[in-house]
Order: C-alpha cells, then sequence, then structure tokens
C-alpha cells in the first residue's frame, strides 16, 4: 500500500499542479493587444515542468483536429488538447514515480529487473534527452517564441534540464556494464556478471 | 526550346526493400540508396513526378515543380481572358493572353481602341483603367498574332443586376460543360476550371485565377464520358468512362480511369484504373479519395461493390471494403440451389464526408429468394428492398443502419415489390446525417422522404411537396436544411420537420447555397434555359435580386454556383457558345451560412467533404456595389501592397522596414506572389492547431479551438499564420476593414496586409517584429498600443498615412473597428 500511494502521490501532484498553472494562464490577460501567439509565463513553466510530453504533442494536434464540427471544443474551461494535455501528465509522472519505485526497491534488492534498466529502455530515453537537448537550445536561439522573452527562457531551461536528466539517467545505466566489467577486471572477479552484489 | 536535367536522389525502404523509381513514368537507375535518371523540361514550369516502389507494391510518391526559362515560339493563336468584360467607369482589370497551348504570354504587348475611353499598362501583367463610358476594343500582339476582345464601360455605382462582370468563352470547337472550383491551398495553383469537350467527345481543362486571367489549359484526350472534380491539393480528378466489347462475358463492361492533374501545370501526377467502374468521388480534407467501385459482371453474374480509399497524393489504394451488395437466389423444389448471384446493389446516394472523417452512403439493396415447383413453375418470389445507411468512421470502424426494410413475396395477389432510391446523404452538423430518398413503390407516385439519423435514433419526414429525384440538399443555420426536386424548394429543420415550401411557378429551381442568417439562394429558370437569382429569408419569404419579390432579375445562364468569395457562376448564355462567367447581382451575393455543408456536394468546391469551406470561409464581397466589403477592401489592399513591391517606387520600404529586417523588397515581392488565404476568421472553425502551424510542431502553441473561438476569446482583429512559407495565411474579423472606399481607409487596409504578410514571410512575432522596426517606443510603441503598433509605424512612415482604429472598449477585449 505505501508503494501504491507513492506512485499515486508524484503524478496526482503534478496533475493538481498542471491544472493549477493552466487556469492560471487563462486567467492571465494579453497584455497588449497582439496578432501573434502570446502564452503567459505560468503556461510556459507548465510545458516545461513536463516537457517530455512535448514529445506527443504532434499526437495531440491530430487526435483534436479529427473532432472539428462535433462535440464539445471544451470541458470544465479546458480545451481538448489541453484535456489530452493534462492525461498525458498523468502518463509521464506516473512512469516517474514508477521509476523512483524501481530504484528504491534496487537499492533494497539488487536482483530485481524491471524495464527501465533494459538496454532498449535507456536507448529510448537517451534519444528523448537528446531531443530534448536539441529542442531547449532551439528555444533558447532568436527569434522569441510566443511573444514572451523571459517565458520562452524558463521553459528553454526547464526543458534543458528535463533532456540533461534523461541523458544522465540513462547514460549511467547504458554504461553501467561497462563500468562494472572495469571495476571486476581491476578486482580480479572475472567479467562481473555473475557478482552484482559483490561490485554494487 | 527543350531542356534535358538529370533528377538525383536518395531513396530507401526499411522492409521489403526498393523495387523501382521512376521519373515521369521513366524508370530511373538505382544504385545503392541512391537514383538518378534524366528528363525534358520545356519553356515554363514543369511537373517532376518520382515514384518510388518497394517490393511489397507500396509508392511513394514525391512531386515538384522546375521552371525552365526561355522564349515561346511565335503563337499560331492568342486567347486574351477574361472576354466579355463589362465594368465601370475607374475600375481596374487585369488581362493576359495566352497560346493555342494554353502558355501565358507575357510578351505581348497590348492596346486599346480609344485611349480616352480606358487605358492599359505596358509592363507583362497589364491593367486596364475604365475612364470613361463606352466600348473600347483591347488587342494584345505577340510577334504578327492578334487577338482583341470587346468590353464595355457602364457608368454608375453599381453594375444592374444580372451584368456579366468576366467571362471565358470556351476554344474553338469546344462547349463548356462544366465550371469547377479548385480548393483553396497556399500554392500557385488556379481558383477555377473550365472543363470544354468538342464534338469528338475530346475534353479540355483551362484553369483560371478568380479574376478570369488564364493560367494553363490541358487536353483530356477522347473519352465516352468525363467528370471533374477539384482534388484535395488545388488540382483536379478527372474521371474518364468508357466501355469496350469483352466476347468473355458477351457483354460491355464500364470500366472508369481516374487521373489527378497538377494545380500548377495540368499534367497528369497520377493514374489509376482498376478495370472497374468507379461511381462519383469525394475527397476527404486530408486528399484522400474515396468512391464506390463496381467490378465488371463475371461469368456467373456477379457484380461486386466496394469502397476504396486512394492516395491522394499518389494514387495508390489505401483501403477498399466490400459494401453490402443484393444477393439473388433461386432454389429448385427439392431445395437444391439453382441460381444465386450478386447484383452489386440497387442504387446509392453519393458519398459524403463528415468534418471528422466519416464517410457516409446510402445504400439500397434488392435481394431476392425465388422458389420454383417441380414443373419449374414460380412457387414462391421473395424480394427484399432495404435502404440502409454505410458508414466508415475516422477509426477505420464501419457500420450499417438499416432506414428502411420491406419484405413481399410477389406470387400472392395485390402485392407490389418495393422500391427505393438514395438521392442525397449529408452530415447534419452535430455528428448525425441526413439521407433524402424516395418510396417509388407505387409508379408515378414517388413519396420524398428525410430521414435524420442520430444518436438519439431515426427520424422520418416525408415532404408532399416534393415529387422524384432529389437534386440536391444543402445545411443551412440554425438547424434548417434544404432540399429540392427542381421544382420545389422545401426547408425543414433536422429535429422537428417541415418549415416552409417553394413551389416554381417558372421552369423550375435550384439550390445555390444557404446563407447567413438563415436563408437560401436560389437560381430560378423564369421561363426559358437562362436563370436568375431567387433568395429566401428565414420563413420562406422570397426576394429576386434586384427587382424585389415580383419580377425575376434578367436571367443570364445556367447551372449557377456560389465562389468562395460569395460571387455568382454560371455558364453564360449570352454568347454563341456557354461561357464560364461571373455575373453581378445584389449585393452581398452570397454571404455563406454558417454551415458545414453548404452548398450542394458539399462547400463550392462540391467534391462532397465538408470541411474546406468552414476552415477557410471568404471574407465577404459585394462586387459591382459602390462601396467595398470586407472582402473586396483586403484583397484590394493586398493587390495594391503587392503592386508597391513590384516597382521600384518605394525607396521608404527598403529604409525603414527591409533593410531593418535583413529582406530585400524583391524577396519580400516573390513572397506576396504566392496566393495568399484571406479568409473570415469568425466564421472559420478550423483548428488553431492546424491552420496556424503545422501539426507536427512541437513547439505549436495553439491548441484545438477553433480560429473563430479563439480570435472571439481575445478580441482578435487579425492572425496570422507565422511563420507561412508558402504564402501568406491571414484570418480577419471583418469589422477592422476599411470599407468607405476613401484614401486613409486604403491606407490603412494596406498598412495591415503589410504588418500581417511580414509576419507570415519573416516568422517573428509581433514583439520581435516590432523591436526589429523600432516600433517599441515613441509613437508607435507595441508595448501601449499592442501590434496595432507596427500597423501604425508601416501606415506612417511608409505609405503615407496616419488613420487609426476605433478601440470600442480600451478595457475590454473587443476587436480594433475602422470607422472609415
Amino acid at each position: 500500500m505505501p508503494k501504491l500511494k507513492s506512485t499515486l502521490f508524484l503524478p496526482l501532484c503534478q496533475f493538481v499542479l498542471s491544472i493549477t498553472l493552466f487556469t492560471w494562464g487563462h486567467n492571465v490577460r494579453y497584455p497588449v493587444r497582439l496578432d501573434t501567439i502570446y502564452l503567459p509565463t505560468v503556461t510556459l513553466i507548465c510545458y516545461g515542468i513536463n516537457a517530455p510530453i512535448l514529445l506527443i504533442r504532434p499526437l495531440i494536434s491530430l487526435l483534436t483536429s479529427i473532432q472539428i464540427g462535433h462535440g464539445p471544443r471544451s470541458i470544465l474551461g479546458f480545451a481538448l488538447d489541453e484535456i489530452l494535455f493534462l492525461v498525458a501528465v498523468l502518463g509521464l509522472w506516473s512512469l516517474v514515480a514508477r521509476w523512483f519505485q524501481t530504484v528504491r526497491d534496487q537499492n533494497e534488492d539488487r536482483s530485481s529487473r524491471t524495464v527501465f534498466g533494459s538496454r532498449v529502455w535507456n536507448i529510448v530515453v537517451a534519444m528523448f534527452g537528446a531531443f530534448l537537448l536539441v529542442a531547449g537550445i532551439l528555444l533558447l536561439l532568436p527569434p522569441d517564441r510566443f511573444n514572451n522573452p523571459l517565458g520562452t527562457k524558463v521553459e528553454a531551461i526547464l526543458i534543458i534540464a528535463w533532456a540533461s536528466a534523461l541523458l544522465f539517467v540513462a547514460g549511467r545505466s547504458l554504461l553501467s556494464p561497462w563500468r562494472r566489467k572495469r571495476l571486476a577486471s581491476s578486482l580480479g572477479v572475472g567479467d562481473g556478471v555473475g557478482d552484482r552484489r559483490d561490485v554494487f | 526550346m527543350n531542356a534535358a536535367v538529370t533528377v538525383s536522389g536518395a531513396v530507401s525502404d526499411a522492409l521489403s526493400g526498393v523495387s523501382s523509381v521512376t521519373c515521369d513514368g521513366a524508370a530511373a537507375n538505382v544504385t545503392g540508396g541512391n537514383f538518378s535518371c534524366n528528363i525534358s523540361l520545356t519553356v515554363g514550369v514543369n511537373l517532376v513526378v518520382v515514384r518510388a516502389t518497394d517490393m511489397a507494391g507500396n509508392v511513394a510518391a514525391s512531386n515538384f515543380h522546375l521552371s525552365l526559362m526561355g522564349t515561346l515560339p511565335v503563337p499560331n493563336s492568342l486567347q486574351i481572358s477574361p472576354a466579355g468584360v463589362n465594368m465601370l467607369v475607374g475600375e481596374t482589370r487585369q488581362f493576359a493572353a495566352a497560346d493555342e497551348l494554353g502558355r501565358v504570354r507575357s510578351d505581348a504587348s497590348w492596346a486599346v481602341s480609344d485611349s480616352t475611353l480606358a487605358t492599359i499598362t505596358a509592363d507583362s501583367s497589364p491593367t486596364l483603367t475604365a475612364v470613361a463610358t463606352g466600348q473600347v476594343t483591347l488587342t494584345a500582339t505577340v510577334q504578327s498574332i492578334t487577338a482583341q476582345v470587346q468590353l464595355n464601360i457602364l457608368s454608375g455605382a453599381t453594375l444592374p443586376p444580372g451584368t456579366v462582370r468576366w467571362s471565358a468563352p470556351p476554344l474553338t470547337g469546344f462547349t463548356t460543360r462544366q465550371i469547377i472550383q479548385a480548393v483553396p491551398t497556399a500554392g500557385n495553383g488556379p481558383d477555377l476550371y473550365s472543363h470544354e469537350i468538342d464534338s469528338n467527345g475530346n475534353g479540355l481543362i483551362r484553369a483560371f485565377t478568380a479574376d478570369g486571367l488564364p493560367l494553363w489549359q490541358a487536353s483530356l484526350g477522347p473519352s465516352d464520358y468525363s467528370g471533374v472534380t477539384p482534388d484535395g491539393f488545388g488540382g483536379l480528378l478527372v474521371s474518364n468512362t468508357s466501355s469496350s466489347y469483352q466476347p468473355s462475358t458477351n457483354s460491355y463492361p464500364v470500366t472508369t480511369t481516374l487521373t489527378d492533374r497538377d494545380s500548377v501545370t495540368g499534367a497528369p501526377v497520377w493514374t489509376y484504373s482498376p478495370g472497374a467502374y468507379i461511381g462519383q468521388s469525394a475527397i476527404r480534407a486530408d486528399g484522400t479519395i474515396f468512391f464506390v467501385q463496381a467490378t465488371p459482371q463475371d461469368s456467373a453474374g456477379n457484380i461486386y461493390t466496394y469502397l476504396v480509399a486512394l492516395n491522394g497524393n499518389s494514387g495508390t489504394p489505401v483501403f477498399s471494403l466490400q459494401l453490402p451488395d443484393a444477393l439473388v437466389q433461386t432454389f429448385n423444389c427439392n431445395g437444391s440451389l439453382s441460381l444465386s448471384y450478386y447484383t452489386g446493389g440497387d442504387s446509392r446516394s453519393n458519398l459524403a464526408i463528415d468534418t471528422d472523417g466519416t464517410v457516409s452512403l446510402a445504400i439500397i439493396s434488392r435481394s431476392a429468394t425465388g422458389t420454383l415447383n417441380c414443373d419449374n413453375t414460380v412457387a414462391s418470389s421473395v424480394y427484399t428492398t432495404s435502404l440502409s445507411l454505410f458508414q466508415l468512421k475516422p477509426d477505420g470502424s464501419t457500420s450499417v443502419t438499416p432506414v428502411r426494410s420491406t419484405t413481399v413475396d410477389n406470387t400472392q395477389p395485390g402485392t407490389t415489390v418495393p422500391k427505393y432510391d438514395a438521392w442525397q446523404v449529408i452530415p447534419d452538423g452535430q455528428g448525425g446525417t441526413l439521407v433524402a430518398w424516395t418510396d417509388n413503390t407505387t409508379p408515378n407516385q414517388p413519396l420524398d422522404y428525410v430521414t435524420h439519423l442520430s444518436a438519439s435514433g431515426n427520424s422520418d419526414f416525408y415532404f408532399p411537396a416534393l415529387h422524384g429525384p432529389i437534386a440536391s440538399m444543402v445545411l443551412g443555420e440554425n438547424g434548417a436544411a434544404y432540399l429540392t426536386d427542381v421544382q420545389t424548394i422545401q426547408a425543414f429543420n433536422i429535429t422537428s420537420g417541415p418549415l416552409w415550401n417553394y413551389v416554381s411557378p417558372g421552369n423550375g429551381v435550384e439550390i445555390i447555397a444557404s446563407s447567413a442568417g438563415g436563408g437560401l439562394v436560389t437560381g430560378e429558370f423564369p421561363a426559358s434555359n437562362a436563370e436568375t437569382v431567387l433568395r429566401f429569408d428565414s420563413t420562406g419569404q422570397p426576394t429576386y435580386d434586384g427587382t424585389g419579390n415580383a419580377t425575376p432579375a434578367p436571367a443570364f445562364g445556367s447551372l449557377f454556383q456560389a465562389s468562395w468569395t460569395g460571387e455568382i457562376l454560371g455558364l453564360s448564355t449570352s454568347s454563341s457558345s456557354p461561357a464560364l462567367s461571373v455575373a453581378t447581382f445584389t449585393t452581398p451575393v452570397v454571404d455563406w451560412a454558417n454551415s458545414l455543408w453548404a452548398a450542394p456536394d458539399g462547400g463550392p468546391a462540391r467534391n462532397d467533404g465538408s470541411a474546406q469551406m468552414s476552415w477557410f470561409p471568404p471574407l465577404q464581397t459585394c462586387p459591382g456595389a459602390s462601396k467595398p466589403c470586407a472582402g473586396e477592401a483586403t484583397w484590394n489592399a493586398f493587390k495594391a501592397l503587392k503592386t508597391l513591391m513590384a516597382g521600384p517606387n518605394c525607396p521608404l520600404c527598403n529604409t525603414q522596414v527591409f533593410t531593418k529586417l535583413g529582406i530585400t523588397q524583391s524577396q519580400f515581392y516573390t513572397y506576396l506572389s504566392l496566393p495568399p488565404l484571406l479568409s473570415d476568421g469568425t466564421r472559420s472553425n478550423a483548428p488553431m492547431n492546424h491552420v496556424m502551424c503545422n501539426w507536427w510542431n512541437i513547439f505549436c502553441a495553439y491548441g484545438s479551438e477553433t480560429v473563430a473561438n479563439f480570435m472571439q476569446r481575445k478580441g482578435s482583429d487579425a492572425i496570422s499564420r507565422t511563420p507561412s512559407p508558402k504564402g501568406v495565411v491571414i484570418f480577419f474579423n471583418p469589422v477592422v476593414a476599411c470599407t468607405a472606399g476613401t484614401s486613409p481607409g486604403t491606407i490603412l487596409n494596406e498598412a495591415m496586409l503589410f504588418h500581417e504578410t511580414l509576419h507570415g514571410f519573416t516568422g517573428l512575432g509581433d514583439n520581435d517584429l516590432a523591436n526589429a522596426l523600432g516600433a517599441n517606443s515613441g509613437n508607435y510603441n507595441i508595448n501601449t498600443q499592442g501590434s496595432v503598433a507596427i500597423t501604425y509605424y508601416l501606415e506612417n512612415y511608409v505609405l503615407g498615412g496616419n488613420l487609426t482604429y476605433y478601440d470600442p472598449n480600451p478595457s475590454g477585449n473587443e476587436p480594433l473597428v475602422c470607422q472609415n
């Protein structure tokens, strides 16, 4: 039960935080009349905190466009794309919470293995990280976007932070067998594969 | 003059591998992951089609254009377009001359017969200005070949209702058969097509701008019958149908070939020839082509029908679904099957594509089961006639919803085999469907129905005023819909039934479009084959344009349709042969209804797709009126800006704008030459994250709300796609357009267009654009005035005006208004 609570707590907190930031953003008026997009800083912070969802934004665009002409365009003040974004927030942070849980489990029982430890998973995470890194750097470069230079830079920094975290986590996992091997060979205990508990 | 060019590129297929690559139909050399091929270019714009096929038969296509500069040969003949022009004193109009192959001759020289009546510029895009009333002959000459047209210059503030504004007569020996309006795109495509045919059945397509300037012509070759539909990319889908004797089945099966024609050149892009009959096509918003394909009758008598989807870009089948076909079976007296075959269905409606991509089709099938006595006399003959709605949903699922089904034994005395006909299917705008059909069971007593299929069930509405085939059905505003049997217009509410009807006292009536405010615009044939405009308000009160409710205005032609900008198009009968024509009626001509199926077969393009009209609704126009509407005001401002940028007379453009932005006037003029999309954003239900950005752009900050919602929520006057490399895309609130026709207002409109176009070209948002121009302090300060500071800056420093907008509520969210 405590594990369940911890894996629910983080996504729910982020979900509430995202709703709060979105709602706050809805209530921010354009500082002046503009005819290109303006995004409030709080909205950009929300995007930055949930940066990996940028990667599925095209999917959200596609899903929402096919509904045009039918059905409600918004529910409780949130547009369909925002609702899909919030669902994605739950998914993203559930994944993060499960990852934290797995790391804790592995600290307690180093023989446990999950998808988070697989090479393919880490390669995918590394690719996402690299993509976000490029996206974050692009956001820092001119021209400014969203008619909000400060907000754009804040979002960019949050995206780069996400990218750094993903690259670090994935890189660490991908390099660990090599590190183990080097450590094992320096200790003279074979290739290290069967000696996980001894090495760590 | 031709030139050989080598096209090379990379090609790959991760699964089965690349099988072949072709360039314009010729095999390319493929080595490793690269291909190369030699193609021949002619002077002008050339379409290049590269198609790669993998081992599994999948096709990927890349189409692009190459231009070859050079001198065209001496023409055999010339034709000036537009022709049959009527214009008012003070108006201007552009003309162009095309040779016998439809190539526009920019090397033509131009002259008017009387320079006191009209003047014409001497550049490659000659503009004629009407100076005084009278008749003028306009002459174009290329080397020794000349062409002439007459034009009438009239006095007054407006042209009389029913006056043809311009025509495009068919080529000699041809007759205009059909006018087709292209789906608007942000490319170099035409607005109108004229489908012409000669006495031998040879088809021809000619492409025009909305002002009647010729762009290209393309021969369609001979066919028994050819139909033309706009494709989803601004081009055309041509269907050629023919039949030939097949000894194996002793029959003449009808087969159809579909050819997609490029919007820029008219050249074939791809051809689909399945050896089967293809019905009317419907085009989805993404360009996918849907149609019903019926196989030729096989030796057992079977005909099968399929709903087929083609990739609009490559012409390759995306999928094929077998439709429910009628089955005929006969059993012997011992119960054994004597005869069994599928008849391919009895009749079908049009295909209709809803805005969510749902494809709907009404199908009538009449299955028969006969039983023979042992002496081979008929024991029973049971017919089941059913009308059902077939739907293909966006998720790929299908459904068949029964509408009406009747079973009778024809051997019983007094029974009649039921007969239904499905005519029209349209979406109801609320996720449901309207099906117009006729019960023809009793000879000469057709009973016309509309069945409304929605989530809450089916509702049948019977219309005793209608008699026979339903020619068209459109959706209006406030839940109203309209249908006609070409003699009577019937209005009904989609949930509660009949509203009003109108029986034409003349030779008939046809629906042109539903209009704003719950009205309907129709074309009535007063007595002859010529048609005039008859409008109805929401209560069914009829009014003839320009003459009130008693006398029809002069008729000018037939086959009326409303253009994207609300003008009336039709085949003029004033000349010796019917000609594509644009005529003036009471303004506004057609103020399109806020509806996803406002015209027969959908929107102005009439390709049975419902999305296009409501994504880019045109700004209202009122041609011939003394003062412009928002449509003319905006388009005139765009043209004025383009003219300014074309010439050397704008030193301030460079010092005040282009130098500061690091661009050149020439680059900006080239950008302005791309056809713009200028739409009424207050009536657009396009999703912002599709029309303001590419859907795959991860930084697209616009949500899925509609353009209209966005503009209302933000109080926007205009929003521009930023950047918009394929041409400017702007949604306006019409109140921002200055429509008094005065010089200050015209300059302000031009400044606004300049401002918005700079967004599309540079990709800079308001803040960056204002900072680059210096409109961030002093009299023009974006931080206090908002983005209108950029418009004022351009108006004052570049164009020489000082008019400002009226802000109805400085502390609120209402859009700025031009009161001039």
